[in-house]
């Protein structure tokens, strides 16, 4: 039943795949690493921006050693997120192997603390079911779930990559100043302030502040401190804020007119074989779409092209 | 599946989904005649299907007030051989059919103002996705699909979210978007859609030469495209707009609930109703 070639190497497999899709989905947002060895919590990596840092240190030696212990891991990460501005949700998920806590003084004063800081704690254990680690997700409004094998763990880590429902008490609402920056000329050659190497600036982004070099979005200018990002990045965002009405499921009639083809991809909809004919329609627009075009329109698309294809009174 | 004899896809063979831009109101006042500009598309078309019997290509138009799948290649009968003559009829007519039925829906949709109106391009490219991602289902082995644009209207900012949420999808399934633009302004959203896709972006100077741009540069594969150097864009402006004047800004704020763009500090975001703590106003 184990993890082959061994718990370390596929949590870091997993976490690696965690990462690049938790990017995908928030463009925006901040991840750090922290490890758990020998009773005491490391920093593994800082809080970024950039998902290469944090996937060179997954790739790097891990080793495991010693008991683990949830208090001194929440002490750390606690200290960490105190940093971060008001308007940002602040979450924590646990990779957890271990069947015990091994703790220096009262977990449950840790937890509360948590609590009162608004950390949203989530745990993902890999042996069986602890107390806990129950517990502190039921305090902090976080999930808790055990996974059975390699495929059920890597699915469960992917759950927590869309953002979950935000709760409007825990982060203030704010406007943050944010720069827009464009490429450079051609011929400007400059030092950018990443690498300190030097570049032509069409290879890099122009600060509209500060005007120095940076190479890549969304990034932090490190001289004036403005938050610079490209407007795909936020609206990679945009299909969690307007999603795509779910489809109900018809059968489809004799003598009705219309609905034979899928009108997402053409395919006919109408089985030869005489199996069910179910398929769905939007309740907006009412076009039919296979099961096929449904699936993708919900997860990957979020876009109906039915109602996309017609020029509603609010266009 | 149903093939006599086993086709044997290799990398060369391509799927072209067209999304052309049936605007009247764009076409009215074009350079080029909307007659010219189909002759030209239907004998690249033509010729994208004689260059392998493999190719498949469909043309999905993008009208004012609908859009529909007009032309597909795989519909032409088992023969196999594309006739020529047959392709440029069947195509000509289904297109007048579509462009009559569409004027019919906005004549009496009477929400459609004047001359600035936007074809509904977010439509038609959630289609051409939809169309590919069967194409997808069917197998390992299938055509490398990509999707040309023909647009000549300007965007409508009313279908920015959804055109960016196709191109994201396009992106995960690594279809590049190709676009010729036939009118006279360029387009933000295709730039953006043709870089983030590592598509191709184009906007020919000679309308009458059109089918000559179209052959040299989006009638080759994906494959042999390795080897050509095409045309390539300088600098996409990934700028964003203000939702207050729809300005481009440099430096603007955002609210961190719904990440509305403004110019200026509110009180209150507009979008989402939330009150705003001035804390962070004087921080950064």
């Amino acid at each position: 039943m184990d993890y082959r070639p061994s718990r370390m190497a596929v949590v870091a497999k997993c976490a690696e795949a965690f990462i690049r899709e938790f990017f995908d989905q928030n463009p925006l947002s901040h991840v750090g690493l922290v490890t758990i060895k020998d009773g005491i919590s490391h920093r593994l990596t800082e809080i970024g921006g950039s998902p290469e840092s944090q996937i060179n240190a997954l790739m790097g030696k891990l080793e495991c050693s010693g008991d683990s212990s949830l208090q001194n891991a929440l002490e750390l990460v606690n200290g960490y997120l105190n940093q971060i501005p008001s308007y940002g949700h602040k979450e924590v998920l646990f990779l957890y192997s271990a069947l015990n806590t091994c703790d220096p003084g009262d977990i449950m004063e840790t937890i509360e603390k948590c609590k009162k800081s608004k950390v949203r704690c989530s745990v993902i254990g890999l042996a069986a079911e602890i107390f806990i680690c129950k517990h502190l997700c039921e305090e902090t409004g976080g999930s808790y779930t055990v996974a059975l094998d390699e495929s059920h763990f890597k699915e469960l880590l992917l759950e927590h990559a869309p953002p979950p429902p935000a709760i409007a008490e825990y982060a203030a609402a704010n406007l943050i100043k944010m720069g827009f920056p464009q490429r450079g000329a051609e011929d400007l050659i400059s030092i950018c302030s990443c690498h300190k190497k030097i570049k032509s600036g069409a290879e890099g982004y122009i600060c509209p502040r500060c005007k120095v070099n940076v190479c890549e979005l969304p990034t932090e200018c490190r001289t004036c401190g403005l938050t610079l990002v490209s407007s795909p990045h936020l609206a990679r965002s945009y299909h969690h804020l307007f999603p795509v009405a779910p489809f109900d499921e018809v059968t489809f009639k004799l003598g009705q007119k219309g609905g034979q083809n899928c009108f997402g991809c053409q395919q006919s909809l109408i089985n030869t074989g005489g199996q069910s004919n179910i398929h769905v329609r939007c309740p907006k627009c009412n076009h039919h779409f296979c099961f096929d075009c449904d699936i993708y329109i919900h997860e990957s698309l979020h876009n109906c092209p039915g109602c996309e294809s017609q020029r509603s009174s609010s266009r | 599946m149903t093939s006599a004899h086993s086709k044997l896809y290799s990398d060369d063979v391509s799927l072209v989904v067209v999304v052309v831009d049936t605007n009247p109101f764009f076409w009215a006042g074009a350079a080029l005649p909307f007659a010219d500009f189909l002759s030209h598309l239907i004998h690249f078309v033509n010729s994208l299907l004689l260059l392998s019997n493999l190719n498949h290509v469909v043309i999905i138009a993008a009208g004012v007030s609908s859009c529909a799948y007009v032309f597909d290649s795989g519909n032409a009968g088992a023969s196999g051989a594309a006739d020529v003559a047959e392709t440029l009829g069947k195509a000509s007519r289904k297109m007048e059919e579509f462009i009559k039925q569409d004027a019919r829906e906005t004549a009496s949709n009477g929400t459609v103002a004047d001359g600035g109106a936007a074809s509904l391009f977010s439509g038609a490219l959630s289609l051409a996705l939809c169309y590919i991602q069967r194409i997808f289902r069917s197998g390992t082995r299938h055509p490398q699909p990509r999707i040309l644009c023909l647009q000549g209207s300007p965007d409508g900012p009313e279908q920015y979210v959804a055109v960016m949420n196709s191109i994201f999808s396009a992106q995960r399934s690594m279809v590049p978007i190709d676009t010729c633009i036939v009118g006279t302004q360029d387009s933000a959203f295709l730039q953006q859609a043709s870089y983030i896709t590592g598509g191709v972006y184009m906007k020919p100077q000679e309308l009458s030469g059109l089918f000559q741009y179209l052959a040299a540069v989006f009638a080759t594969d994906l494959h042999s495209r390795t080897f050509l150097r095409l045309p390539k864009t300088l600098g996409v402006d990934f700028r964003a707009s203000c939702f207050c004047h729809k300005k481009t800004i440099d430096m603007g704020y955002v609210c961190s609930v719904c990440l509305s763009i403004f110019c200026k500090y509110h009180k209150k975001c507009s979008t989402c109703g939330c009150q705003n703590s001035a804390v962070s106003a004087c921080r950064i």
